[in-house]
């Protein structure tokens, strides 16, 4: 494993490489994290995902977007515009640095957008939404209630407008405006080889993803979540443990399963 | 501002470090992990202190240790067991190699505060700990007085919520999230006990009479009104922790464990670095912080 820092001066990004252990395979892995609190969430399952992908023989990227994470940048520098630049610098950096054929992506929540976004670059011909956002109106409306419901139930009091705020971090005017525009299953089909998604069962009931004319040229596979809504634990649920390995084991499954 | 991610041991510490962006032979700053939560902290909480030190003439590391966030599992310590103090002092080399800092302050949030506070026994080098909503109080006096403290941040909930018609009709449904948070662990919005993280820890255990800092050793203890950690230090210091000196203790109202709402984020990084310039900056403005906190 190696961390280290990519892009130019004024837009550092901390990314951690996970090389392929034994016969490297001709895919290379990026993961495309989701944001906020559901970064916290889910940073130990992502982590441990590479590393799973790396003993499988991927090479695996994971990065952290500009204003988000341990890279340069405040959350208010953040925006869909930024992450979508900062996810084809990353690609750019595995093809440059891996002997990789091609990329399969895998996005996360927030991640699934700049992922969807970027599934028209010529070298990724595979990827993995896991829990899209397939409304980013919907997305915010989730932040917003999220963010209520527990205010509401604590002592805590957001005394200034600072913005749209969820749960500890801010989200920029940029940011909600782009989610605001954003439409998944609106968009125009993407030319994608083959496509995994991962959701809970009641989203994937109401969303019929491969009807959609979005997916209507790719190769989709529909897996359902061992445990709902991982990424906001609320009263009571021991079972959204800190790593979701029935998904992890899927991913790996599936991605092995399409080399 | 300039950051450099730090590698020791085969990768079982991995951080970053934020460069002072002016010198001025300040001493550096170390942050622990907050429960699980890795090196960016609760909220990127501690990349934004880092950030707001940094700029002050701090300069920070923060860090994931032994398989935690981004670190790997130590397979040179048998059973890939963790030794603080000795993952300290080689952190405190690599700073002295990378800034030739001179002194350090150690900190941390929830079980980070604990481990700081006892790790800061163990070296002369170590000239102040931040401690924000730890207790410093020893597991075994935590477990006889956790049913207590949890009914007591009950009741503080309840009297609070009265004021606030949204907190009060969710406690008449009984969907208080009080109660959610004792429940789920400190890396979410929650107060849990840090003990089990903290009871293999080297360095001295504090009894029932309370914090007891090594002398030479400045000591920051910030509290939200939120945290269990409150109504602990009250059952030795009594009401409102009244009775507590010979530490500069901080009350944040209208926060939460893991100091979630942005207000407070920003507060709790003024209310740090005014503590680190009173007490290891010469001829330093004074400033009423603190008062207008208590």
């Amino acid at each position: 494993m190696e961390i280290f820092h990519i892009g130019g001066k004024s837009g550092k990004l901390a990314a951690v490489f996970s090389p392929a252990q034994g016969r490297s395979k001709r895919t290379g892995v990026l993961i495309c994290n989701p944001l906020g609190h559901e970064y916290i969430r889910f940073h130990k399952a992502l982590a441990v995902l590479a590393k799973e992908l790396s003993q499988s023989g991927f090479n695996t990227f994971r990065f952290d977007y500009y204003g988000s994470g341990d890279s340069y940048g405040e959350d208010l520098e953040l925006n869909m515009e930024t992450s979508n630049n900062d996810l084809r610098l990353v690609i750019e950096e595995m093809l440059d640095g891996c002997e990789i054929d091609n990329i399969c992506l895998i996005g996360v929540r927030y991640g699934t957008i700049p992922c969807f976004n970027t599934l028209d670059h010529p070298d990724v011909k595979s990827a993995v939404l896991w829990n899209p956002v397939l409304s980013g109106e919907g997305y915010l409306g989730e932040l917003e209630h999220n963010h209520k419901e527990f205010i509401s139930g604590s002592f805590a009091v957001c005394k200034n407008d600072y913005g749209f705020e969820s749960l500890g971090f801010l989200y920029s005017p940029e940011l909600v405006k782009g989610l605001k525009e954003f439409s998944m299953v609106s968009s125009e089909a993407v030319p994608l080889e083959k496509l995994l998604i991962i959701a809970d069962d009641e989203f994937l009931q109401m969303n019929a993803l491969e009807r959609y004319s979005c997916f209507s040229k790719t190769g989709i596979t529909l897996l359902t979540n061992s445990v709902p809504k991982f990424w906001h634990k609320q009263k009571g649920e021991t079972d959204k443990s800190i790593v979701p390995f029935p998904e992890i084991k899927q991913i790996k499954k599936w991605l092995n399963g399409i080399q | 501002m300039k950051e450099e991610i730090i590698s020791l041991d085969q990768l079982s510490v991995t951080g970053i470090l934020t460069y002072a962006e002016q010198s001025g032979n300040l001493p550096a700053v170390i942050l622990f992990n907050a429960g699980l939560v890795h090196k960016t902290g609760p909220n990127r909480l501690y990349v934004k202190i880092a950030r707001s030190l940094a700029a002050a003439g701090y300069t920070v590391f923060r860090f994931d240790q032994g398989g935690q966030g981004d670190s790997l599992v130590n397979t040179d310590l048998p059973g890939g067991q963790r030794d603080d103090y000795v993952v300290l002092i080689k952190i405190l080399d690599m700073l002295i190699k990378k800034t030739g800092a001179g002194a350090f302050i150690l900190g941390g949030l929830c079980s980070g505060a604990e481990k700081a506070y006892r790790l800061s026994f163990l070296d002369a080098r170590i000239k102040g700990v931040i401690m924000i909503n730890g207790s410093g109080l020893e597991p075994e006096y935590i477990d006889q007085v956790y049913p207590a403290a949890s009914s007591a941040i009950r009741k503080r909930y309840y009297k609070k919520a009265i004021s606030e018609p949204s907190k009060w009709l969710k406690v008449l449904k009984g969907k208080s999230g009080v109660f959610r948070n004792m429940k789920i662990s400190s890396f979410l919005q929650g107060g849990g006990r840090p003990q089990a993280e903290i009871e293999n820890l080297p360095g001295k255990k504090v009894t029932s009479q309370g914090l007891q800092p090594r002398e030479g050793i400045s000591l920051l203890l910030v509290v939200a009104e939120g945290c269990t950690a409150y109504d602990l230090l009250c059952t030795v210091y009594g009401k409102d922790n009244k009775g507590i000196s010979g530490t500069d203790y901080v009350f944040m109202p209208d926060t939460d464990h893991i100091i979630s709402p942005v207000s407070s984020q920003l507060k709790l990084q003024e209310i740090v670095l005014t503590w680190l310039n009173r007490n290891f900056v010469q001829q330093l403005t004074s400033s009423s912080i603190y008062d207008s906190d208590q």
